[in-house]
């Protein structure tokens, strides 16, 4: 739910911002827009989530985040503390508001992109609705948009539903929002 | 905006079924014409814009000329000028008044722009704000506090300080980011207006206020109180372009939607600090009184070298900035056939130069030029006017020689941004603790990836002038389609540009707008007008028409509109008649509509000839039965040692015993010799020859999942291991949009064991899975990643990690004072 900030707030938000980030930087091509796709895979029993960032995006969020020599390229330790902090800005839950704990697999970086991966068992029963939060570099420059794609595939591998993903959009004002499954999945 | 509107009431009239606006619509069952030609979506063709694409047989637009003189206060930061606007009216229309854009009043508190920042909205140019939400409090972050700051201390927007036609004050009204000039005297067609303006207005930092242009202020120089550069654009009182497909394009600035602009000369006299560097749209005009015999020689030279000449070198700039001056010195320049005009200056720039020598009668020699500061480094040195001449190579092969006698790259705050011989590009080395410089190669990659994308501007829309304001994708798709041909051809071994698999995962997200949205309203801008229109064009070029059609029209669109103003259907008409494919269905689906691609091959099935010989025919039923299972019942009984009947009793048996209902008697002959007597002569000769050759008919099963009709690409694979590729045009779901099959015909031998459509990942397909028949398991991205061999110390680059660097505790400090840059544009 948003409110109006009284002034008290606005002191608490920069306290707040303090710890955040201090200047935001940008670049050519620089996308701001991030991709989730989440797949509940009856064939795996997993529901999988495949996080793909541009490198261009991350490039710059690094160093913010770890310091200028930070080089995502290079540096697989830069690469890793990324994808920790991308699994660590996406977090999902039910309704009852119980997280759903996800085990972070990996990444890998792929010509353009930085892919980070999660999974857990598909919860059982799939619940009505899933709560999301994608809040990934939308503390470090206002337009990143963050778009989250729900699917489902069923044992044979085949895809539910019209083709069409579910999808859910994150942007700087936005936190908690849900999505509701369709009954068939 | 009443025209605005009334166009994309137009526009969306060909939507379907969602929308009931629709003139002509489809008011029973579901079918959905995705051919449908695009004759009620476009404008009607007339003598501007005719049905080709072309500008019709009265193509007119407006022509400014100014001549502007111009002081750079530099302890100040402002800028004081005066301008002769000479307005020549080519339309076939009296005007009584004039629009102008005053740009820097968006930086105004009570600016439109400033008004409509919705805190934590989506998409704002700007510094990060957060609601408050789930217990945390809402954030501002320390740049957003910078920049209201900044605005509080500052009075930001123009001064106008006069306004003269003749001797006489003029009668004007400010509307926000515009201001309407009565005119004394209506003007008539093919009359000439002239007027003063006198304007002043103090530049913003671009770090503190996220604009275009502005300040950059480098505190840690030598010189006291440090240096700055000075980037300016959108700096003068710019006409309104005047249309014929809009009239005034006057809708407020409110920042993300560009520029619409009129061709003009211009003659400007910039009055700058006199050890300052200016880098400007146009041609020095007065070399001798600002650079030095030594400069001047090094230009003459850098005309013909192969690699590029410093003009001001690293050792000349850092001992510039060490000092300062209180004496101006005024360069003049000259730029004609431009719409818009920007520059830099700063006692920072160090300038190296390259003549690129195009040939041709339009402008044999170009020079392109570079100017950065001591921060730009090796990188710059390097990489940026090399970038700049192999920009010219590529994008001239598709449109036409480079029209202008220079192309500039300058380094400054911003991160990206084109105007007409000038592009304003941001990245920079680091400075090391050790004094060295150094760039990650992601930092080269953004250095040579923004110079080629801001230098094809000059091309799209500097020169092709589309209107920014409404239509983003005009310019940056085709930019990002251009720029993704140019950077392949630098080093493919980068991942440049748009590979349609990379716009997938936006393409079957709901939350879209289609390409064909006004630039203010766009939500996602980057994948929507950037790179979804440029893997469209790729997917036009390199699946639908191929190089040598698409290559023809777009060259053929290019040069049509060189130096004129193009609307997107002068586009979409201009590539259909150029290249001669109808390509409705593909604007329509691409530009108009948010469906995606999804086509599936549900299943594939054989057919057998039947060619009426009871001796050919019945043999073949007989070995299908035979080929059946056999019961289990009957092989059950066989294992528990069941004797069968007719086995104890062989001694009575029949004519049946010997012959099974597959028996062939005259009756049957009689029948098919009866049967081909009946026929004609073509009908027995078709039978015969089909008997004979015994071919494969296969029927293959297609679904639209995804809504967009598009080329069906085929890959057949038989069982004796060969492979082969068949296209079918889009054209195939013209009556059936959902559902259709095709026959596949083969030779007897070329027995098919399974098909792949889309099988390179051309056409942007979002589902793979289905792509196969017979279905095979595809791994989601998930389950690939973890089958991947990951572990072993084999894997490992020993070769790149032996140079991480221990960390400490300064590099959280350090990250705070990393600098900013801002978006290329």
């Amino acid at each position: 739910m948003k409110r109006l900030i009284n002034p008290t707030q606005i002191l608490k938000s920069i306290v707040a911002v303090c710890l955040v980030v201090l200047s935001l930087g940008a670049l050519a091509h620089q996308q701001k827009a991030g991709i989730t796709n989440i797949l509940i895979n009856q064939r795996s029993g997993k529901l999988e989530v495949a996080h793909r960032f541009y490198l261009h995006d991350a490039e710059h969020a690094i160093k913010h985040l770890f310091g200028k020599s930070a080089d995502i390229y290079r540096d697989k330790n830069t690469q890793q503390r990324f994808a920790d902090y991308l699994s660590a800005e996406f977090a999902m839950r039910v309704g009852d508001g119980s997280p759903i704990e996800l085990e972070t697999l990996g990444y890998e970086l792929d010509g353009k992109f930085i892919w980070v991966y999660q999974e857990t068992d598909i919860p059982q029963p799939l619940p009505q609705a899933l709560w999301i939060k994608q809040s990934a570099l939308r503390a470090l420059w206002s337009k990143q948009i963050n778009t989250v794609n729900i699917e489902a595939r069923n044992a044979k591998g085949a895809r539910l539903g019209d083709g069409k993903a579910l999808s859910l959009s994150f942007s700087a004002g936005d936190d908690w929002q849900s999505i509701e499954l369709p009954s068939h999945w | 905006m009443k025209k605005a509107t009334l166009l994309s009431c137009l526009l969306f009239a060909g939507l379907g079924s969602q929308l009931s606006v629709a003139a002509i619509s489809q008011t029973k069952g579901d079918f959905e014409d995705k051919f449908r030609q695009l004759d009620e979506v476009l404008p009607t063709p007339n003598i501007y814009r005719n049905a080709a694409g072309e500008p019709g047989q009265q193509y007119w637009q407006q022509e400014v000329d100014y001549k502007i003189k111009v002081k750079l206060l530099e302890d100040k930061r402002r800028i004081e000028a005066s301008q002769k606007v000479y307005y020549k009216n080519n339309s076939p229309y009296t005007l009584k008044y004039l629009w102008v854009q005053l740009d820097q009043n968006k930086f105004k508190n009570d600016s439109m722009a400033e008004m409509t920042t919705a805190f934590a909205g989506i998409g704002r140019r700007g510094p990060a704000t957060k609601a408050a939400a789930s217990g945390a409090p809402a954030k501002l972050s320390l740049a957003e506090l910078r920049r209201h700051q900044f605005m509080d201390d500052h009075e930001l927007g123009y001064d106008i300080t006069s306004l003269k036609a003749s001797g006489r004050d003029l009668k004007y009204t400010i509307v926000g980011t515009n201001m309407r000039i009565d005119l004394p005297k209506a003007l008539k067609p093919g009359q000439s207006f002239q007027f003063d303006l006198g304007f002043a207005f103090n530049i913003v930092e671009e770090n503190a206020v996220w604009a275009r242009s502005g300040y950059e202020h480098f505190p840690d120089d030598a010189r006291e109180g440090g240096n700055d550069i000075f980037l300016l654009a959108q700096w003068f009182p710019r006409m309104v372009a005047y249309t014929d497909y809009e009239a005034w394009t006057n809708k407020e600035f409110l920042g993300r939607g560009e520029f619409t602009l009129e061709f003009g000369d211009y003659d400007v006299e910039l009055t700058v600090p006199a050890d300052h560097i200016v880098s400007s749209t146009g041609t020095l005009q007065n070399p001798g009184q600002v650079l030095t015999a030594t400069q001047r020689q090094r230009l003459k030279t850098a005309e013909t070298a192969k690699r590029p000449v410093f003009i001001v070198t690293e050792e000349e700039a850092l001992e510039n900035e060490k000092a300062g001056t209180n004496k101006t010195k005024t360069w003049k320049f000259k730029a004609d056939n431009v719409r818009d005009f920007a520059w830099a200056s700063s006692r920072k720039f160090m300038w190296d130069a390259k003549g690129y020598q195009q040939g041709g009668k339009v402008q044999p020699l170009v020079m392109a030029m570079s100017f950065y500061p001591k921060e730009g480094g090796d990188l710059w040195k390097k990489y940026s006017t090399e970038s700049v001449v192999h920009t010219m190579d590529v994008y001239s092969r598709f449109s036409f020689d480079y029209p202008y006698p220079v192309a500039q790259s300058v380094n400054g705050p911003v991160g990206g941004m084109e105007y007409p011989m000038i592009t304003f590009n941001g990245p920079r080395t680091e400075l090391r603790d050790d004094g060295s410089r150094t760039y990650s190669q992601a930092e080269k990659r953004f250095l040579i990836g923004v110079v080629i994308h801001e230098i094809g501007h000059i091309y799209f829309p500097m020169i092709v002038n589309s209107d920014e304001r409404q239509w983003t994708w005009m310019d940056e798709g085709l930019n990002s389609f251009l720029d993704g041909v140019a950077g392949r051809e630098w080093d493919p071994n980068i991942p440049w540009g748009v590979e349609p698999r990379d716009i997938v995962s936006y393409m079957k997200s709901s939350t879209q707008v289609p390409i064909m949205t006004q630039s203010d309203s766009v939500l996602k801008l980057g994948p929507n007008a950037y790179t979804k229109p440029a893997a469209a064009l790729n997917i036009l070029r390199e699946v639908i028409l191929g190089r040598e059609l698409f290559d023809f029209a777009f060259k053929e669109y290019s040069q049509r509109w060189m130096f004129k103003r193009p609307t997107p259907a002068d586009f979409f008409r201009t590539m259909e008649e150029a290249s001669g494919v109808d390509l409705d269905w593909f604007w329509r689906g691409w530009f108009y509509s948010t469906d995606h691609v999804d086509i599936s091959l549900d299943r594939v099935y054989k057919l057998r000839l039947d060619t009426r010989d009871p001796d050919i025919d019945f043999a073949r039923l007989r070995k299908e039965e035979q080929d059946k299972p056999t019961s289990f019942f009957n092989e059950r009984n066989k294992a528990e040692g069941r004797k069968l009947w007719v086995d104890i009793n062989s001694d009575v048996s029949d004519f049946y015993d010997e012959n099974d209902r597959f028996t062939v008697t005259n009756k049957e002959r009689n029948k098919y010799k009866k049967f081909v007597d009946g026929l004609k002569d073509w009908e027995r000769k078709a039978l015969e020859r089909a008997v004979k050759e015994d071919k494969n008919y296969y029927v293959l099963d297609f679904s639209n999942k995804g809504g967009l009709v598009m080329p069906i690409l085929l890959q057949l694979h038989f069982t004796d291991g060969t492979v082969e590729d068949q296209y079918i045009p889009a054209e195939i779901w013209r009556r059936t949009p959902k559902a259709v099959k095709k026959l596949i015909v083969t030779e007897k031998d070329k027995v098919l064991e399974r098909v792949v459509v889309d099988p390179h990942w051309e056409t942007a397909d979002v589902d793979n899975e289905n792509n196969h028949y017979p279905r095979r398991i595809i791994p989601s991205r998930v389950e690939a990643f973890k089958t991947k061999k990951r572990s072993g110390k084999v894997y490992r680059d020993i070769m790149n990690d032996i140079k991480t660097e221990l960390k400490t505790d300064d590099d959280k400090k350090d990250a705070k004072k990393d600098g900013e840059k801002k978006d290329a544009e």
